[in-house]
């Protein structure tokens, strides 16, 4: 287990259970004007950190680059009773990878891809079909077309019918 | 109307949740999922929140806002569909006549079904208010296409889509 891993809180598993198995997050970021804009958006957790790819044209990418707080909530819904849905919302802060964040933590890439591997097979069966048919913005290629983003996590609140439940912050 | 303003205006009248994105005043961003009404023929949506949430306490503050509605497709990432509308929201409606309060409170009891003998804006123990949104842009994806101000709102709101445009390029 890395270091990183070895500091995660111990999220409550709830928590844990939407951040693994939730398959869309959405993202709310601001620009330096406090506009904010908020999209939907795959994503894996690793640690205490969530990880996301951004086309490099993509508004929420401007906003970060101005303003690195951001928010993210992932949710469930229960399609039998729309009041019985589930959320986690984080708060934290945006870093925009450089190659020379990449490199300089290869591992943690490493794994970050091979997660999304994991968790999105039909979209990676998607893209390594058709993907070179995708407008660029859209492709997949790193530094090329999108930006890893990694969302570290500083407080988080769990919410059950729209009503908080857990407050956390990060270790 | 385009396929992909028709499109829009069955997710944005359909689709159950907005993902509804406000900023503090120290310009941290707080998303939250939200039941809502969107009205086409004002241009205007509206969304139900506790009085004493922090999404109120920050539009109140800093009114400007933004929404997600969205289709979610879990196999084929083109054939996922959203709306993205940012606008100006108010929160304080004391002012609002009883006949758009009933209609709107309508609209409610209409999408999601809710019987007119519940209490509309009370839920448990918290107070719920009304919030309004005024759309300033509306933006429509469908895979990778895209589509700014879609024309059903360009065509009966000559408002819409007319404000931010110098904060979004």
């Amino acid at each position: 287990m890395s270091v990183l891993q070895s500091t995660v809180p111990d999220f409550p598993a709830e928590v844990r259970w939407l951040l693994e198995e939730g398959y869309f997050g959405y993202l709310g970021t601001s620009d330096s004007h406090g506009v904010p804009q908020v999209t939907p958006v795959i994503f894996v957790r690793d640690g205490k950190s969530v990880f996301l790819t951004i086309s490099k044209v993509a508004k929420k990418l401007r906003n970060i680059r101005e303003n690195e707080r951001v928010a993210f909530l992932v949710d469930v819904r229960d399609p039998g009773d729309l009041a019985n849905n589930r959320a986690v919302l984080i708060e934290g802060r945006a870093k925009i990878y450089t190659i020379f964040d990449l490199l300089s933590n290869l591992r943690k890439a490493l794994r970050v891809r091979a997660s999304l591997l994991k968790k999105y097979p039909k979209y990676a069966a998607f893209y390594a079909v058709k993907g070179n048919l995708l407008p660029k913005p859209w492709r997949t290629t790193l530094f090329i077309s999108r930006l890893l983003v990694e969302v570290r996590i500083e407080r988080f609140s769990y919410m059950r019918e729209a009503k908080p439940l857990v407050l956390g912050r990060a270790a | 109307m385009s396929e992909g303003s028709a499109t829009a205006e069955r997710i944005l009248t359909e689709e159950a949740f907005a993902y509804f994105c406000t900023t503090d005043t120290r310009n941290r961003p707080h998303v939250v999922p939200v039941f809502f009404v969107f009205d086409l023929t004002r241009c205007h949506a509206y969304f139900l929140f506790s009085r004493d949430s922090k999404n109120v306490r920050n539009m109140q503050l800093r009114p400007k806002i933004c929404f997600t509605v969205d289709v979610r497709d879990h196999v084929n990432p083109l054939e996922n569909k959203g709306v993205m509308i940012q606008g100006e929201a108010k929160a304080d409606l004391s002012n609002i006549r009883d006949v758009d309060r009933e209609y709107v409170k309508h609209r409610f009891e209409e999408k999601y079904g809710w019987s007119s003998s519940q209490s509309f804006f009370r839920h448990e123990h918290a107070e719920r208010i009304l919030v309004e949104v005024a759309v300033r842009k509306i933006a429509y994806w469908e895979g990778p296409k895209f589509l700014s101000c879609p024309s059903f709102c360009m065509a009966r709101n000559r408002h819409c889509c007319g404000g931010w445009r110098d904060t979004q390029r």
